[in-house]
């Protein structure tokens, strides 16, 4: 049996990368620090909880295999998963943590795919103003809606390829992700879920977007190798 | 005047373990056994916070989620659902849930959520 432990989550800014700033900037100036700390907050309790639900669980780590999205399979997925741990992702801390205890880490995405999508943010990021920016991404969303189904196809593709008979494999995914959609019937899918702290997608208006922004942080590990 | 919490589940019990934990903070919980009763009282008098079961017979949340889209609603939506999967989780998200939890929960963790959602530090309230 090939088992998927499917986790779906809601990226935090520290996987965001060099979008970051200018995301919390307009964010606070939209609804203030307060608001913005709540959902810091709530996304910190999400990977508490996944963590600890995670840490219960009975398993050989050397039969784990992780995936997470936005990681290139470009050979140095380790590097990159510690330099962005190094800068505060809960997420890769986390995934580090099972690579530590015996886990194997796989590439999951496609290098071209995610340059495609790391231009799209650049170009959504590099508009003026708020309005400017949204009306970008609505220009965008169709073709980036598109460019998410392929990454999702590639991404259950390599699932497919490298876990094997008697192996649990865990996918970190952001919400935006339909991975499950494509995997084969031979993978039994269950789902884990703590908390999902939808508000702060709905505010700061990243709700049914490709998640992307945490691969600019990723893409600048490829680029600096 | 203390906040409002709804409960809208079929299984009584968890409205009645929602107001033992959260009448003791200061909140004000009535519940529902079902959809269509949950949106009668919301009609009547909308709550602060609503916890909605994704699993009901008759008018599931979902369905009620729908429903309560087209009024115009100002309180907060947790979403709970015993069999976190993912396709009632990216609905939910769509219709403008504001929260997704899976049971079970820790009680701490309830309460937690609550305060945070009123933007009480836990404890005070």
């Amino acid at each position: 049996m090939r088992l998927l432990i499917y986790v779906p989550v809601i990226h935090s800014e520290a996987d965001m990368g060099t979008v970051a700033e200018t995301h919390k900037k307009e964010f606070t100036a939209a609804f203030g620090v307060c608001v913005w700390n709540d959902h810091i907050k709530a996304v910190d309790e999400m990977w508490e909880g996944i963590r600890a639900r995670l840490g219960k669980m009975d398993v050989d780590h050397g039969k784990i295999r992780v995936y997470q999205d936005g990681l290139p399979l470009c050979g140095r997925e380790l590097d990159i998963v510690r330099d962005v741990a190094s800068q505060g992702s809960q997420n890769h801390q986390l995934v580090l943590s099972l690579v530590e205890r015996g886990a194997c880490l796989e590439g999951t995405e496609d290098v071209h795919l995610l340059l495609e999508e790391y231009r799209y943010i650049q170009a959504i990021a590099n508009e003026v103003g708020p309005a400017e920016k949204c009306s970008k991404a609505k220009s965008l969303s169709k073709a980036r809606k598109l460019l998410l189904r392929r990454r999702d196809r590639f991404i259950a593709c390599r699932i497919d390829q490298t876990l094997k008979e008697g192996e649990t494999g865990i996918l970190f995914a952001g919400m935006a992700h339909e991975i499950d959609k494509y995997l084969p019937k031979g993978i039994d899918v269950s789902y884990l879920i703590f908390r999902l702290p939808f508000s702060k997608l709905h505010q700061s208006g990243r709700l049914g977007e490709t998640p992307g922004p945490e691969n600019s942080q990723q893409l600048k590990g490829i680029a600096r190798s | 005047m203390s906040s409002r919490v709804l409960v809208v589940d079929d299984e009584p019990q968890f409205g009645r373990l929602f107001a033992t934990v959260l009448t003791e903070l200061g909140y004000e919980v009535s519940s529902a056994t079902g959809g269509g009763q949950g949106l009668a009282m919301i009609r009547e008098r909308p709550p602060d916070i609503l916890f909605l079961d994704i699993k009901m017979p008759a008018m599931d949340g979902l369905e009620c989620l729908r429903r309560i889209k087209k009024l115009k609603r100002k309180f907060v939506i947790v979403v709970m659902t015993g069999f976190g999967d993912i396709k009632s989780a990216r609905e939910a998200m769509r219709l403008g849930a504001d929260e997704y939890i899976s049971k079970p929960f820790d009680i701490d963790d309830l309460k937690r959520l609550v305060n945070e959602i009123m933007g009480a530090p836990v404890g005070s309230r």
